[in-house]
């Protein structure tokens, strides 16, 4: 069946994970996201060949979030809570981030999965406007990221 | 616009009395009644709405406030101004939002035309429904 279904962002979210918090988006929200599913190219020409000859290497997901930063202003504070992904190693599945990029938000969804590592946090904040926040992403799982698509 | 968002900066106005003691309550939004007597405070809102992934919706809400003073005590009109700064000093508890804060970004000066002064200033609020 050919394209029914022209996307717009608004059918799209965005949904994060740390370790067993069951609560996603307890530390930011995502208002846009960039990502970019790429493979390294390698390039295998050899003596004989008349063109070039290249083969591609594991898939890799990289990209960022820009959020609005968000805190539990009824909790304690504290430097060392193990979902603090702003200075957590995220060395372990269990403090690693699975995020959920979906482009349409159905039942049978488009998206992509992985677990990633947040590697950057940048701030942004003014005193006469908001306080936001772009995080850099990329996968960080032995496995590859997962693609789901609608598709015939 | 929400109307809970317009109904609580109505209640912190009419909570703050350096403003209502000075106006006598004479607080209207979009405009005052005719022949209303002066001093009186005239505030209009419009609102800008952001969608956020994850079913959150910031409202970014920007409300004039126009002060009005008769013709022997314009400068008076600075009163309500520091009032207003009181009265938005600490966020607004709002149902259905986390809370509604706001930050002056515009402050007037006395102005005077058809024999009256006239100061408006203008302050930016946002909410995050929840």
């Amino acid at each position: 069946m050919p394209i029914d279904t022209y996307l717009i962002g608004n059918d799209g979210n965005v949904s994060y994970t740390i370790g067993t918090t069951t609560t996603v988006q307890t530390f930011f929200k995502v208002q846009s996201f960039a990502a970019t599913l790429s493979r390294p190219v390698s390039t295998l020409t050899a003596f004989g060949d008349t063109g070039q000859r290249k083969r591609l290497g594991m898939l890799d997901l990289t990209g960022s979030l820009n959020a609005v930063v968000g805190v539990d202003s009824s909790a304690g504070t504290s430097t060392s809570h193990t979902n603090l992904i702003l200075v957590s190693s995220q060395d372990t599945t269990a403090t690693r981030p699975a995020l959920s990029l979906t482009l349409y938000d159905s039942t049978n969804d488009a998206k992509i999965t992985s677990n990633c590592v947040f590697s950057s946090f940048a701030f942004n904040s003014t005193k006469t406007g908001d306080t936001t926040m772009t995080v850099n992403f990329e996968n960080a799982d032995g496995a590859a990221p997962v693609v789901t698509w609608l598709i015939s | 616009m929400s109307k809970a968002i317009l109904d609580a900066v109505k209640t912190r106005l009419y909570a703050t009395t350096s403003i209502a003691t000075a106006l006598a309550s004479r607080i209207y939004y979009n405009s005052a009644p005719a022949n209303a007597n002066l001093p009186l405070l005239v505030y209009t809102a419009t609102v800008r709405t952001t969608p956020f992934f994850g079913a959150i919706t910031r409202h970014e809400v920007e409300i004039e406030f126009a002060i009005q003073y008769n013709n022997e005590n314009g400068i008076d009109a600075y009163t309500i101004s520091d009032g207003l700064a009181t009265a938005f000093s600490t966020p607004i508890a709002v149902t259905g939002f986390d809370a509604l804060r706001g930050v002056r970004i515009e402050r007037g000066v006395p102005s005077f035309a058809d024999d009256g002064w006239t100061m408006i200033e203008r302050w930016r609020f946002v909410a995050h429904d929840t």
